[in-house]
């Protein structure tokens, strides 16, 4: 009976313990709601005052932040995709930092700054882009497929810039054009990318000030954009990408918020 | 016990457990909102869990170091122009709309550097008539530096271009592929790639540039190729003061040159000099924003041995740049000379505003490195604080000018401080 009534009492406190510590949880996230409500309020306000109208569903639903990273770039696992579609050949150093690969079904190039481009003679089946990325081996790499365009994802976001275009004719690949980066990617700095609220306000005050107010703003997406390259290596940053009713597509570094009209 | 007790007891050893995993989870959910205080094996378990019940909480990330040598250009573009119609379109510094057409041109210009081979001399003729081409592209710099650095910070590496001092680069169809050309101290260089002419002429779509004309064309005579607008030349007037030496900027500065800012070593002389001295290095900040910086026989920042041309400017460049970080407002830092010895490398940067460059009272150059065995032994840098303002000049015409034998626009401070109106130069 002592044992029994002994578990009585650590249930009891157990259960105390619980409610306590599930009190100062749903406070705290009733507090940060309220927090977030405010801050979207705010920024929906100041973003009308520079002309430009964001939706608060779109202020209050932040993905995680993204950090800088660095990719160090595989030529093996490039040289590989390209003889995927122009066949086997010697790799032939163009320059410093470009290759050619003149295949047996098309010549293949590797530029230094990650740009990839394939003219294929003897065309591939490919009706799809879903299927290029299984016969590129693409599986690897995280993509999105558009109907004729494969966008790379790095941790899970896209890369603004980094797409190949696929010249798909009657269900035949006859050539891809763009820029892929394969290879190991790492953080190299641990600040977080700022939000899109402080996005939104760094471009609106820009548009504003440049007598073209962004007016109602269309999408935003967090993703990565290419920041600096170094030889064999290329450095991304955390970028907004931000569409506007008014001025079209802009982005936007989510470090510096610098903005650009146009990918480097 | 009778069996129904036996089950109750069961129950409630099963609650007492439940209770407790709940008390453990609730435990370091509620300390998850405070993440620098766990240790990253366990953040990493919270961060699963707190995500697996829709948790905001995000574990701090593993950061490594960046592993690529990176470089940047030791002289920032001053003018983008596009031969396009038959008629040239510049895009300038000074006017804003340089740094759009910049971006527009870089991938480009990388994988023409990246693929350039076969270097031959040609004739300014032939430059010029390179680019007057339909479609080539002109890029003009502020200073010459190494054209194995310009690659470099385009972030390709360097094996087909040489280390010759070029200040303009040229990006000229020919036929099927892009030819490259390149001058600087009157030479001129031509160089094949492997870019397909088809690529320069989306290059400037959506875009128009000023009415622009190449110096030749303007009546400069004897003078390198450059371009400027065909008529108007309408250039910020500028604002120049010395630099408020703050706490954070003489940290930045020590920083900079590889010092500990933690260091106990720093007094202030009478004339309000900052030192900071650590093992035989010396490092002196003037109020008036002067700096100096001396080793000793064994101190000083070291650079690799075997560092290439490039690479020695770049540890330079890179020192100036983070140590004048946010001090000197819109001015940028220009390479205005480079000399090497086996033993010794001297490396002079002026500074350049709104494309132009900016003479410090009689002086080119505003930042001094010398560099022997090694180790950066010396450097002098004189830091100023320039503001591009709203208000602009209306410079005589380039052709006018060139009647009169002036050569460039720039800006003169005189050695003073205060608002300074450009000028053309002979």
């Amino acid at each position: 009976m002592k044992i029994s009534r002994l578990k009585n009492i650590i249930i009891a406190m157990l259960l105390a313990a619980d409610l306590v510590l599930a009190a100062v949880l749903g406070a705290r996230a009733f507090e940060s709601w309220r927090l977030e409500e405010d801050a979207a309020a705010r920024a929906s306000e100041a973003l009308a005052a520079l002309g430009a109208e964001a939706g608060r569903d779109m202020l209050g639903d932040e993905p995680p932040p993204l950090y800088m990273v660095e990719i160090e770039r595989d030529l093996a696992a490039e040289r590989a995709l390209a003889e995927t579609f122009v066949g086997t050949g010697a790799l032939v150093r163009d320059g410093s930092g470009s290759y050619r690969i003149e295949g047996e079904r098309g010549t293949a190039r590797l530029y230094g700054a990650g740009r990839f481009e394939a003219e294929i003679s003897a065309p591939a089946a490919c009706p799809d882009a879903g299927t290029f990325i299984e016969l590129a081996g693409l599986g690897g790499i995280e993509t999105v497929t558009g109907e004729d365009t494969v966008t790379q994802l790095v941790r899970g976001a896209p890369v603004f810039g980094g797409e190949l275009a696929l010249d798909i004719e009657n269900g035949e690949l006859c050539g891809v054009s763009g820029i892929v980066l394969l290879g190991d990617d790492y953080i190299i700095d641990g600040t977080p990318s700022k939000s899109l609220d402080a996005a939104l306000l760094s471009l609106a005050e820009e548009l504003h000030d440049a007598g073209t107010p962004a007016g109602k703003i269309l999408s935003a997406e967090l993703g990565y954009a290419a920041s600096l390259a170094a030889p064999g290596y290329m450095q991304m940053a955390p970028t907004w990408r931000i569409e506007t009713e008014s001025v079209g597509t802009w982005y936007v570094d989510a470090f510096t918020l610098e903005s650009s009209a146009r990918l480097r | 016990m009778s069996r129904r007790a036996r089950v109750v007891e069961i129950f409630k050893s099963v609650l007492i457990v439940l209770l407790m995993a709940a008390m453990l989870l609730l435990f370091l959910l509620t300390w998850s909102t405070d993440p620098d205080s766990l240790p990253e094996g366990v953040a990493r378990v919270v961060s699963a869990v707190s995500g697996f019940f829709g948790g905001g909480f995000e574990a701090a990330p593993v950061v490594e170091g960046s592993r690529a040598d990176t470089y940047g250009e030791a002289a920032p573009p001053n003018a983008v122009a596009v031969m396009r119609n038959g008629s040239l379109e510049g895009f300038f510094a000074f006017d804003g709309t340089l740094d759009e057409a910049y971006s527009r041109v870089q991938l480009t210009l990388a994988d023409c550097l990246g693929s350039a081979e076969g270097q031959s001399n040609v004739s300014q003729r032939e430059f010029l008539i390179a680019a007057n081409e339909e479609g080539a592209v002109f890029i003009g710099y502020s200073g010459e530096q190494p054209l194995s650095l310009i690659a470099l910070s385009h972030g390709v590496e360097a094996y087909g271009v040489g280390g010759e001092m070029v200040d303009i680069l040229l990006l000229a169809p020919g036929g099927e592929s892009v030819i490259l050309y390149a001058a600087g101290g009157g030479q001129y260089m031509r160089m094949a790639t492997a870019v397909a002419d088809s690529r320069l002429e989306p290059l400037f779509d959506g875009i128009s540039g000023a009415d622009a004309a190449y110096s030749s064309d303007l009546g400069f005579d004897g003078t390198e190729p450059a371009v400027y607008p065909a008529r108007e030349l309408r250039v910020p007037v500028i604002t120049v003061h010395p630099s408020a030496m703050s706490e954070s900027a003489v940290t930045g500065l020590m920083s900079a040159f590889g010092m500990n800012t933690e260091s106990n070593y720093r007094y202030v002389s009478s004339d309000g000099t900052q030192y900071a001295v650590e093992n035989g290095v010396t490092l002196a900040v003037g109020a008036d924003g002067s700096i100096a910086y001396s080793a000793g026989e064994d101190g000083g920042i070291g650079l690799r041995p075997d560092a290439a041309d490039a690479g020695v400017i770049e540890f330079c460049r890179a020192i100036l740049e983070s140590g004048s970080a946010g001090v000197v407002g819109d001015a940028e830092w220009t390479l205005r000379g480079f000399e090497r010895t086996e033993e010794r490398a001297e490396v002079r940067f002026g500074y350049t505003v709104n494309g132009l460059p900016m003479y410090v009272g009689e002086y080119e150059s505003a930042a001094e490195f010398v560099i022997e065995e090694g180790r950066l032994t010396e450097a002098h840098i004189a830091l100023l604080r320039c503001a591009s303002g709203e208000e602009s000049s209306l410079m005589m015409p380039p052709a006018s000018a060139a009647v009169v034998g002036l050569r460039e626009p720039a800006y003169f401070t005189g050695g003073g401080y205060g608002e300074v109106v450009p000028q053309w130069s002979r």
